[in-house]
Parts: structure tokens; C-alpha cells; sequence
């Protein structure tokens, strides 16, 4: 029972298996065997010391010449003399016909008596030539899975080991032998399109894939380095100049302007496809969907558009002021208008909370169901312009030209990012990056990540300063790989980081242009 | 509840409850294709599976028993390989020959979660490895020639960390 018996671990803390398990960080590690051994029972104790004690026992019959199996290959310190076959003998005639008889009896046996009677004689053995037999066996029990499963017709059984592989496992593992290199490169599955597409060569996928990895690492080093391609649309507005407000998708922009219209524009030929016409005063700001646009406006109202023929479907007037802002989703809309002592500037919800700002300085969250207060975030110094909340998150832009990160569970402000020179005007933000735009014509990318860690050091939070625009940046929107900003100098410019130039220095990308402006007081945008 | 016997390569029997024996999809097929009665005391070969093995195979369905039935593969949903439970990873620390026996009868059985878990146990052991260690895990020999190893780690340079 020394070879055979697989394990042969005795320590206490194989009770509870922690071997073989991955821990998240040290800590974890630290803490799991004390928490295992504050787990461990009296019996448990018990049967680990009489395996101790059959352990001994058996080395004592043995006059210490005893050697758990597995032990010698799991420990590289024990030194085992090599077994010199050059300097065996030849063997006599006896042994011989010995062997062949032993060897007799023994294919006579039944498996079970085979493997007792092989026990036994390993226990007679001693240290060098079980680790002779170790070296010997080891081998005879690794099996070379992924060349043997085809050879058996379980082509299949292989591809699905290794459709558990990352990128990096599965190139180290064409690296292997020629089999495996055949194998992996035979395997159509690796890259695959949804379920219920026509599959593509795989040849396709295998070249695609490159390409996307290439494009994914550039997207990131030209959001680093601010390098972009820039579109310009130039809304040639004629009476009152600036965009108030937008909204893109990968066909369109809807803006709202200035000079009281609603302007659609072509992402391709960036022409100017429709104009909504109808607000009395400038369009301050919008959402759509696939169905509506709806709008709202310092003439009061708010007004919806069919968002494919431009036509009003209606004009809902609730508000006495203009209206800031608004949100909808779900079949719910939030609106928010100048009140009685303050601007409610922005609005932001989701199915938990209803967040809202104003130029009172404060942040208050209520309950989307009860529409009930539930706190206020308190922390900027003048008036709030803009915020986003999602998940946990509120990120909020001031007239003091701060930004402000606060988890909206406890109303703690987690971080305070200043760069900016004038009021902050507008914000958004996803997984990874902040970027807002300020009355200093300026647009900031800001590393979310390290934002929201207390230990970076605040000049890592700014990633770039893009200044492009020559007047108050009123609105923006961004993804993965652009951002499309609106100015109060009355263009949209589309900042691509996909189609970057190649090796081409960042332009238009500095912290020091010498543009100033007069600081402007925080207002309701009339 | 109702027995069934089981007969290894050979010839062993096993008497199994047969909601244990019927997580096999081909014993199940077969009993239902033969019309196999619960009163019968009929023996079902298993002429692909040795006694060894086949023990390791009733012990593993006789755990997971009551689990829920394993969900449909999702080509869109990430594969995992550190969702093992610790009652399989122990069940499974045996040497590669009882794996591959284990992977090639999981497979004739049609057993899905047996199948899932034991190949994800080889791909832990190849995840994270540089060749050498690969080939050293499984004792392979390399048998590429420096200027066709070098070849291959050109075509692959794409998926290169820069």
C-alpha cells in the first residue's frame, strides 16, 4: 500500500482541502487555515494522529528503510542515488530461470493478487530503488491527453479541453509538438460566431482576431496619448450660435441648438438631415430612443418627436421655467426646471434613485418608487451644472470647477478632480474613464480606475486635455472609441481614437493653450 | 427504490440505484430502448468500462445525484475553469491514466457534468504553462526543430503581450 495509495498526505489541513485551492490575495491565505483549523473536531485530530501513528509503525518494521511514495517525488530534496544500469551485471543463468518462473506465476494471477503481490515486494525495497521505480512509473501514468483523444475518434473531447483555454495558453500549447500544433490548428471552434450565424471559414476568424487584439491595444494607447482623427460639423447657425445638447449613435447625431431647432445629423457624410422645428426658445436638452426624441426648452415645454419622420406627436407643458434637463427610461421621465429659489440644474435615475443637482451647491438623491428624500451629497463649494449616476456612483461637475466622485449608498465624497479652469458643464462616464467639458472651451479624459482608488496619486487621475473647441463645451457623449462634444462656438466635433493617424504626434493636445476667458457666473444658460 | 446491475469489462457487477445510473444518457437511452423493466433483473454491460473505473464513475454520480441537471452550453458565456467544486477537484486527484480512463467513460456514458469537470481539470493543468512545462506535465517530446519552433512563434506573435 505505498505506491498505489494516491493520498498519502497526512497533514491536518488536508482534512479540510485547502490544497490545490487559488486564493485571492495573501490575506485570504493567511486566513483560511486558521479559520480550517478552528474548524477542526476531536476526531478530527484523532485520525490524523493514527495515520501518524500507522505511518511510524510501519517505518519501524521496516528499521526506518520506510518511504511514503508519493513523498519521494514530491519533495526535490530527497537526494536519490542514481540507479546505474551500465554497472549491472550480467546476469547469471539462475536469476534467469528464476525470473521466468516468477514471471509465470505471476501473469496467472488475478489483477487484485497482481497488485498485492507487487505491494509487497515494494515494501521489501529500499529508498534508491523506489526512487528508481518512482522515476520508472511516473511516466507509465502521464498520458498526452490532447494527442491521444483523437487517435481514439474523441476529436471532440479534445476540442473541448481546450475550448477552455485564454489566447495566451492556447499559442504556448501550439508550441508544444507537432500533434498538438496539428490539432489546435485543425480545430474550427476556437473562434466562433454567435450561435444561428453562418459560420465563416476559420481562416476568417484566426485573421480577425489579430486584428481586433491590435485594435483594442492601439484604442487604448491613443486614449492615453490623445491621439485621435477629428470631424468637424459646423452648425452655421444663423441668429443665436451654440449647441446646447446631443445625443449620436453609429448613423446619427440629434442636437439641439441655440437658435430654438432640433438638427439631425448624417454620421457618414456629416449633412444635416432634418430639421425639428418648434420650440420657441433654445433646446436645452434631449434624449431619444428608437421611437421618440423628446426635447426640452427655455420656452417651458417639452416637446416629442417621431425620431424617424421629425413630426411632433406632442407638447407637454408643465414646467413655468425653462426646462434644464431630462431623462426617461422605461416609460418613466424625470424633468427638471428652474424652482422657486434655485436651478435644478441636471437629473439622473434609475429604478432606485431619482439624483438631482443645482446651483444651491447640493446633490439630493430620493426614492424612484416613493419619490420620497433620501439624502444629500454635500461637498461643492458653488453650483452644480452636471452629474451622471449609475450603479453606486454619482460623478458630479461644478462652477467650481471641480469634479466630485461620491457613492450614493452613504453619500461619502470620494474624490475630488480639479484641472479644469472654469465651471465644469458636462460629464460622462463608463467603466473605465471620465470626460468632461468645461466653460474653458477645454475637454478632460480622467482614468475612472484610478479615481476611484485612495491610494493613486492625484496626477495620475488626468489622462488628457483635448482643446479643440474656442467656446464653452455644453455637452458631451463618449464610448469606447470616440467622443462627440457640442460647444457654444456652434460646431459638434467628433473625436475618433479607432482611426487614429499612425505615428502621427498628438496635435490639438496640450494643457497650456493660451485661450482665456472671462470666468462666467453660473446661470440657467439664457 | 429500485436497483440496477451494472457489469464492467470485466465482468465485475454493480448494483446501482438506477436514478444514479440513469445521469448516464446512454444507460438511460438503453434501458429505454429495450424497454428494461424495474422488475426484470437484467444485467447492463458496459463492455467499454473497466471495474476500476466504473467504481471511481458510480462513486462521482452517486455524489452529485440530487444536482441540479447541468445547464446547456452557451457559446457566448465564458468558459471557466476555477468552478470546481472542492469535492470534485478531490475526487479527481488521481494520476493521468485514471483521468484519461475517467474522460474516455464519462464520454461513452454520456455523462455531461463528468465529462465537463474532468476536461476542465486537463485544461488547468495546461492553462498558464509555458510549452516546456506543457510538455513536461504530460511527458511529451519536442519534436520541432528550432527554425520550425521559431515559425510558429512568428504566426503567433499576433496574440503577443506588447
Amino acid at each position: 500500500m505505498i505506491l498505489n495509495n494516491i493520498d498519502t498526505d497526512t497533514g491536518l489541513l488536508d482534512t479540510v482541502t485547502l490544497k490545490g485551492t487559488i486564493f485571492e490575495c495573501v490575506e485570504v491565505v493567511k486566513a483560511k487555515p486558521t479559520e480550517v483549523l478552528n474548524q477542526l473536531t476531536e476526531a478530527d485530530i484523532q485520525h490524523c494522529f493514527q495515520r501518524w501513528k500507522s505511518r511510524m509503525e510501519r517505518c519501524r518494521d521496516r528499521q526506518g528503510e520506510y518511504i511514503e511514495g508519493e513523498k519521494v517525488a514530491t519533495y526535490p530534496m530527497t537526494i536519490l542515488p542514481p540507479y546505474d544500469t551500465a554497472r549491472k551485471k550480467e546476469p547469471s543463468a539462475t536469476f534467469n530461470t528464476e525470473r521466468e518462473a516468477c514471471l509465470k506465476y505471476f501473469e496467472k494471477w488475478s489483477e487484485t493478487d497482481q497488485v498485492e503481490f507487487v505491494e509487497n515486494l515494494l515494501a521489501r525495497m529500499c529508498h534508491y530503488q523506489h526512487g528508481h521505480i518512482n522515476s520508472y512509473l511516473k511516466p507509465m501514468l502521464q498520458r498526452d491527453f490532447i494527442s491521444l483523444l483523437p487517435k481514439k475518434g474523441l476529436d471532440h473531447v479534445a476540442e473541448h479541453i481546450l475550448s477552455y483555454l485564454d489566447a495566451d495558453s492556447l499559442r504556448n500549447a501550439e508550441l508544444v509538438c507537432k500533434e498538438w500544433f496539428r490539432d489546435l490548428r485543425r480545430i474550427q471552434y476556437l473562434f466562433k460566431p454567435r450561435p444561428g450565424e453562418n459560420h465563416r471559414p476559420h481562416d476568417f476568424y484566426r485573421s480577425l482576431y489579430p486584428r481586433i487584439i491590435h485594435d483594442i491595444d492601439s484604442i487604448e494607447t491613443n486614449w492615453r496619448n490623445g491621439k485621435h482623427v477629428l470631424q468637424r460639423i459646423n452648425c452655421r447657425s444663423e441668429n443665436s450660435k451654440g449647441v446646447y445638447c446631443l445625443q449620436y449613435d453609429d448613423q446619427k447625431i440629434v442636437s439641439g441648438l441655440r437658435d430654438n431647432t432640433i438638427k439631425i445629423w448624417d454620421r457618414s457624410t456629416l449633412q444635416c438631415t432634418k430639421v425639428l422645428i418648434g420650440h420657441t426658445g433654445s433646446v436645452l436638452c434631449l434624449q431619444y430612443d428608437d421611437k421618440v426624441i423628446i426635447s426640452g426648452s427655455s420656452d417651458s415645454t417639452v416637446r416629442v418627436w417621431n425620431v424617424n419622420t421629425g413630426e411632433i406627436f406632442n407638447t407637454l407643458i408643465h414646467h413655468c421655467e425653462a426646462v434644464l434637463h431630462l431623462r426617461f427610461n422605461n416609460g418613466m421621465m424625470v424633468t427638471c426646471s428652474k424652482g422657486i429659489e434655485q436651478p435644478w440644474n441636471v437629473v439622473d435615475f434609475d429604478e432606485k434613485y431619482i439624483v438631482s443637482a443645482s446651483g444651491d451647491r447640493t446633490i439630493k438623491v430620493w426614492n424612484t418608487s416613493t419619490c420620497e428624500f433620501v439624502r444629500t451629497l454635500n461637498g461643492h463649494k458653488r453650483g452644480i451644472a452636471c452629474l451622471q449616476y449609475r450603479d453606486r456612483l454619482v460623478v458630479s461637475g461644478s462652477s467650481d470647477n471641480t469634479i466630485r466622485l461620491w457613492d450614493i449608498e452613504c453619500g461619502a465624497c470620494l474624490r475630488v478632480l480639479e484641472g479644469h479652469e472654469e465651471l465644469v458643464r458636462c460629464i460622462r462616464f463608463d467603466s473605465k474613464r471620465i470626460v468632461s467639458g468645461a466653460y474653458d472651451g477645454k475637454i478632460i479624459v480622467w482614468d475612472l480606475l484610478a479615481a476611484l482608488d485612495p491610494r493613486a496619486p492625484t496626477s495620475s487621475l488626468c489622462l488628457r486635455t483635448l482643446v479643440e473647441h474656442t467656446g464653452r463645451v455644453f455637452r458631451l457623449q463618449f464610448d469606447e472609441f470616440q467622443i462627440v462634444s457640442s460647444s457654444h462656438d456652434d460646431t459638434i466635433l467628433i473625436w475618433d481614437f479607432l482611426n487614429s493617424v499612425p505615428n502621427s504626434e498628438p496635435k490639438n493636445s496640450s494643457s497650456t493653450n493660451g485661450v482665456t476667458r472671462s470666468p462666467s457666473p453660473f446661470s440657467t444658460f439664457e | 427504490m429500485p436497483n440496477i446491475k451494472l457489469q464492467s469489462s470485466d465482468g465485475e457487477t454493480f448494483e446501482v440505484d438506477v436514478e444514479i445510473a440513469k445521469c448516464s444518457v446512454t444507460i438511460k437511452t438503453m434501458l429505454e430502448d429495450l424497454g428494461m423493466d424495474d422488475e426484470e433483473e437484467e444485467v447492463v454491460p458496459l463492455p467499454n468500462v473497466n471495474s476500476a473505473i466504473l467504481r471511481k464513475v458510480i462513486q462521482w454520480a452517486t455524489y452529485h445525484k440530487d444536482d441540479p441537471p447541468p445547464p446547456e452550453d452557451d457559446e457566448n458565456k465564458e468558459k471557466r475553469t476555477d468552478d470546481i467544486s472542492s469535492w470534485d477537484a478531490d475526487f479527481l486527484k488521481v494520476d493521468q491514466g485514471t483521468l484519461f480512463e475517467l474522460i474516455l467513460a464519462a464520454n461513452y456514458l454520456d455523462i455531461k457534468g463528468l465529462l465537463d469537470v474532468t476536461c476542465k481539470t486537463v485544461a488547468n493543468m495546461i492553462k498558464g504553462k509555458a510549452p516546456e512545462e506543457i510538455r513536461k506535465t504530460f511527458n511529451i517530446k519536442n519534436d520541432f526543430t528550432a527554425s520550425e519552433e521559431e515559425q510558429v512563434r512568428k504566426e503567433n506573435e499576433w496574440c503577443e503581450e506588447k
